[in-house]
């Protein structure tokens, strides 16, 4: 849910380190990689959890872990790109596969 | 105060078969993300509705509540929420999202252009 911005707090900016520790502490077996700055970071997260999963269904997975962070505009944007290790695996080949 | 603009989002989400709540319009986007998503629905070429969030900070607010989604921009096709410009982008490069604007026309035909 929506929570108004925590105007009176005044908090250290979120790092990309912070972020990656976040977000594999609360999605089993998560693996991210965590980039960027001065409130625009972009996450790229492959876990099994998002196995049956829609990508909008990811994205809040993870956009819910941020919630207050966003609300703030602490962090402007994030974007996300989410996979399962299974379509990791495919993307790899594709990859691999290209002369 | 805050139901009037949830009706008001209801109603372009549900009279426009494609509706996009953006930064800016579609001819002056004021993000790179919201333009980026405007220029994919232009390349497809249907009609879409672009809401503009910025005059009013609670339209923000309350479709963020609405759509469990904290960002803007965000795509609804056939009434449905479709993700935002990560998702879009991602969507159109591998063919997904054409197909699914067909289908919303289809089911929709009836839907105004902008």
């Amino acid at each position: 849910m929506y929570r108004e911005p925590r105007g009176s707090v005044t908090r250290a900016g979120v790092n990309p380190e912070e972020m990656q520790k976040r977000i594999e502490t609360a999605i089993p077996g998560a693996s991210a990689r965590v980039e960027g700055a001065d409130r625009h970071f972009s996450a790229v997260v492959v876990a099994p959890a998002f196995e049956g999963r829609t990508r909008v269904e990811q994205h809040q997975m993870i956009y819910a872990l941020f919630r207050e962070e966003m609300a703030s505009e602490e962090v402007h944007a994030l974007a996300l790109r989410t996979c399962t290790p299974a379509e990791r695996e495919k993307e790899t080949q594709n990859v691999a596969g290209h002369p | 105060m805050s139901q009037d603009i949830l009706e008001m989002i209801k109603k372009e989400i549900d009279s426009n078969t494609i509706c996009l709540f953006t930064k800016g319009t579609a001819d002056m986007p004021m993000c790179g993300f919201s333009a980026r998503t405007i220029a994919v629905f232009k390349e497809i070429g249907k009609p879409f509705k672009t809401v503009d969030i910025l005059p009013d900070p609670r339209i923000r607010q309350v479709l963020s509540s609405f759509s469990h989604w904290p960002t803007v921009p965000q795509v609804f096709v056939g009434g449905k929420f479709i993700g935002g410009c990560d998702i879009v982008t991602e969507m159109y490069q591998k063919g997904e999202l054409q197909p699914l604007v067909e289908g919303a026309f289809k089911k929709q035909p009836a839907a105004p252009a902008r």
